[in-house]
């Protein structure tokens, strides 16, 4: 795994050091006063490093007129847009106080776990959603979208705790309590994962229970059955998880030790 | 006015100037607007979302009484999409 090392002191935030848009290359830039041509810039910025921008996946293409539509009516919603502004204030008031690695940590940490909180939201509508139908295909691809940033998240997060092993690559006691807080935060999502995938796997059951006596839909329940047959058991999903993180730590704290 | 502030964004390691800012700020509040909006979308079936539409031209209070009472999980889906934009945001500090 590379490490991509930033020290604490020199980085731009800690420096005061101006604007590093500067450094970037030209299309990247953001162009001081040319209002105009700023939200381009930006979303290239964000398209330049990778494919992520923040719209990324978010294309109304598909939409049907209703979804459209309802879309302009909550777009004129003015206390939508309130409440999101005094969720961003908190975080902002939160993050003080907090040195820079420590804020980007804690910024990955809650995307990954609001990312798993929207996952959750959407495999349980996707349960009662009818295959085929356009709204299963809208919650399918919504929660596609949702596991690719969850892949990309947990990238963002190892390159974070890389960082850390690097600035203390030479104290080992510190090498020890880093792989600790990594090893509990990635139990802490595997807690939760194993939570979501129980309630989803109840849904299921239930959902194909009640389609016994409905012979028009034998094809879907016999797909909910053939599903179900697949599962690990919940004690197994959990092991395999939880291995895969013991596994990290202990190659972290040979990295830290070596 | 943006709840995202200059000092914050210079804490992530992103330097703006006024005007930069401005801009930056706006559009992080129309994406998480649009994130919030395709949220709640998800969340509405096929009945709620023709219901929504009806009320196209109603008053401001009557639609979000609307809302809450039809999206149970509002406060949520804010929360998330705050925190899933403000991760973006610091993920890609270093090349805005």
């Amino acid at each position: 795994m590379s490490v991509e090392t930033i020290p604490r002191d020199t980085h731009p935030a800690k420096t005061g050091e101006q604007s590093p848009a500067d450094d970037t290359a030209p299309e990247m830039q953001v162009r001081h006063g040319e209002d105009a041509v700023i939200h381009e810039n930006l979303d290239e910025a964000y398209s330049e490093i990778g494919g992520t921008d923040p719209n990324e996946g978010y294309s109304e293409s598909g939409e049907n007129y209703t979804e459209s539509s309802a879309r302009e009516v909550l777009g004129n919603t003015r206390e939508l847009q309130e409440h999101a502004d005094q969720e961003v204030s908190l975080r902002v008031r939160a993050l003080n106080g907090k040195d820079h690695i420590q804020r980007h940590a804690t910024l990955q940490t809650a995307r990954q776990w609001r990312l798993q909180s929207r996952a959750g939201r959407l495999e349980r509508k996707l349960v009662n959603a009818r295959p085929g139908s356009h709204r299963y295909k809208r919650l399918k691809s919504a929660l596609t979208r949702t596991e690719y940033q969850m892949g990309k998240v947990t990238t963002a997060r190892d390159k974070i705790f890389d960082r850390m092993y690097a600035r203390n690559a030479n104290d080992e006691a510190r090498i020890l309590e880093i792989a600790q807080k990594e090893r509990r935060i990635s139990e802490f999502f595997i807690n939760r994962k194993v939570k979501i995938e129980k309630k989803r796997q109840e849904k299921i059951k239930d959902r194909a229970g009640r389609l016994k006596d409905r012979p028009e839909h034998r094809a879907e329940r016999e797909r909910l059955e053939q599903e179900m047959k697949e599962w690990p058991t919940m004690e197994k999903f959990e092991e395999e998880l939880m291995a895969v993180v013991e596994k990290k730590f202990n190659a972290r704290i040979g990295k830290g030790t070596a | 006015m943006s709840a995202l502030t200059k000092e914050f964004l210079a804490s992530l390691g992103i330097q703006l100037d006024d005007t930069s800012f401005a801009a930056f700020a706006d559009h992080f509040d129309t994406t998480l607007k649009e994130r919030i909006i395709s949220d709640i979308i998800d969340e509405l079936d096929d009945e709620q979302l023709a219901q929504l539409e009806q009320l196209k031209n109603s008053d401001g209070d009557q639609l979000w009484h609307w809302v809450q009472a039809n999206v149970l999980d509002l406060s949520e889906i804010i929360q998330d999409e705050v925190d899933i934009l403000l991760g973006d945001l610091a993920e890609n500090a270093d090349h805005i």
